[in-house]
């Protein structure tokens, strides 16, 4: 009962967590760049929801075996 | 009459013999060494002398290739140099006239869920029920204000999440229209065991009219009804996140990267909290989502924990009669299979003190 988590959600943690490990730090890289192209109006049209999802993929593999760990 | 079955009993034993070549011993020896060395020797192929130096052989050209190939497909993907010869193409494909092929577009397909790892999908085990009955406890207070569950009665609810006494006291807090009576009018009664889930809208058109547009779907069988089943609702319950940037979501709707689309009517609603939990467990966001997530998976699949029973009877007693069918057939074939025919074109009757009839 004690190691699993309290009423704070652990799952955004996790998330942040998996975000910032070797693993999706590429991923998290293009995003950022692409973020940083599209609001800085480089490219006309252009949407980073492809970057995005090849981050959550990353992030998501990494989290989905870690959390229900957590939870009851 | 003696003879004749002593000649053939002979004549037996000398075709055998003069179908086994005669061997002297040293030959054999010979002969054995033979079989031996080409057993263990292969025959002098480019690989090597022997089978050793073979496999040698081909567990370096395994690790060359690897390396090889690996470092190739890495710098062809990664390398930037190589990214003109790729828009080359697809311009001289452009000026050839050929149309650019879009077959996939990610976002209108939504974000693939993972693959959460539920517990009640090992083929051993159950449903857990705590969780079932804590799931009810969030789709009532949560989800229920906007979505129904049809096909759902509060029968099904006894002995799965509640006892019979709890599930009627439950059922007994909703007004249902039953009648007509002796007057031929239709009047109000506190619901029973056999009434369907009470529903939020009187039907699709006010659902729709008080959602903005968007119809809340029926949750019976949400999670047969959706590509990734429950992996695909417990991710879209939690999904909510801001847009990726270039992506714009019109006014009442959320974005959502699990919704074909992108963009869903329905807001997030389950935060840390909402729902007190009478057994003390947590109640943070995640666990809301798992529980309620469980429960809605019951509802499409109430069968699970039956047919799970049953399917390990069934291979248990297929498995036993399986053997005993093999053992069975054996053993009655075991004189067929273990007679001996013997041709004797001259011994027409093997019995000796019988007359031949012919010949």
């Amino acid at each position: 009962m004690s190691d699993k988590a309290g009423s704070e959600d652990p799952k955004p943690q996790l998330e942040e967590e998996c975000g910032d490990s070797h693993h999706c730090h590429s991923f998290k890289e293009r995003l950022e760049a692409c973020s940083a192209r599209v609001e800085g109006g480089e490219s006309e049209g252009e949407t980073c929801v492809e970057e995005f999802f090849d981050f959550m993929e990353c992030v998501n593999h990494c989290v989905a075996p870690k959390l229900f760990s957590k939870l009851h | 009459m003696m003879n004749r079955a002593v000649f053939g009993l002979g004549a037996r034993a000398a075709a055998t013999a003069a179908r086994a070549p005669v061997l002297s011993p040293a030959q054999a020896l010979r002969a054995q060494q033979r079989f031996a060395s080409s057993s263990s020797q292969s025959s002098q192929s480019a690989f090597g002398k022997t089978k050793g130096e073979a496999a040698l052989w081909f567990a370096k050209a395994a690790a060359a290739s690897a390396v090889v190939g690996v470092s190739l497909s890495t710098f062809v993907l990664t390398d930037e140099r190589l990214e003109p010869l790729a828009q080359g193409a697809a311009s001289l494909m452009a000026a050839a006239g050929m149309p650019t092929a879009h077959a996939f577009s990610t976002g209108d397909n939504g974000l693939h869920p993972p693959h959460w790892p539920w517990d009640y999908n090992k083929p051993w085990a159950t449903f857990d029920h705590a969780a079932l009955r804590r799931g009810y406890q969030v789709y009532r207070e949560v989800c229920a204000a906007c979505h129904s569950m049809d096909y759902i009665y509060w029968r099904n609810l006894v002995g799965v999440s509640h006892t019979e006494e709890e599930v009627k006291a439950m059922a007994a807090e909703y007004e249902y229209q039953d009648g007509p009576d002796e007057n031929g009018d239709m009047f109000m009664r506190p619901g029973k065991l056999s009434d369907p889930m009470p529903r939020p809208y009187v039907n699709d058109n006010a659902a729709r009219k008080a959602n903005g547009g968007a119809l809340p779907p029926d949750l019976s069988c949400i999670v047969r009804a959706r590509h990734g089943d429950a992996d695909y609702i417990f991710s879209l319950l939690l999904g909510y996140c801001e847009p990726p940037a270039g992506v714009t979501v019109r006014e009442g709707l959320h974005y959502n990267p699990y919704f074909p689309g992108g963009a869903i009517g329905m807001a997030r609603s389950l935060y840390d909290e909402v729902v007190e939990y009478e057994d003390g467990t947590p109640n943070n966001a995640s666990q809301l989502a798992k529980d309620v997530t469980q429960f809605l998976a019951w509802a499409s699949y109430p069968e699970q924990d039956q047919r799970k029973k049953f399917g390990f009877k069934t291979i248990g007693i297929t498995a036993m009669i399986l053997t005993l069918a093999i053992w069975w057939k054996r053993f009655k074939w075991s004189h067929v299979k273990s007679k001996k025919f013997v041709f004797q074109p001259n011994a027409v009757c093997a019995r000796c003190d019988c007359e031949p009839m012919y010949l």
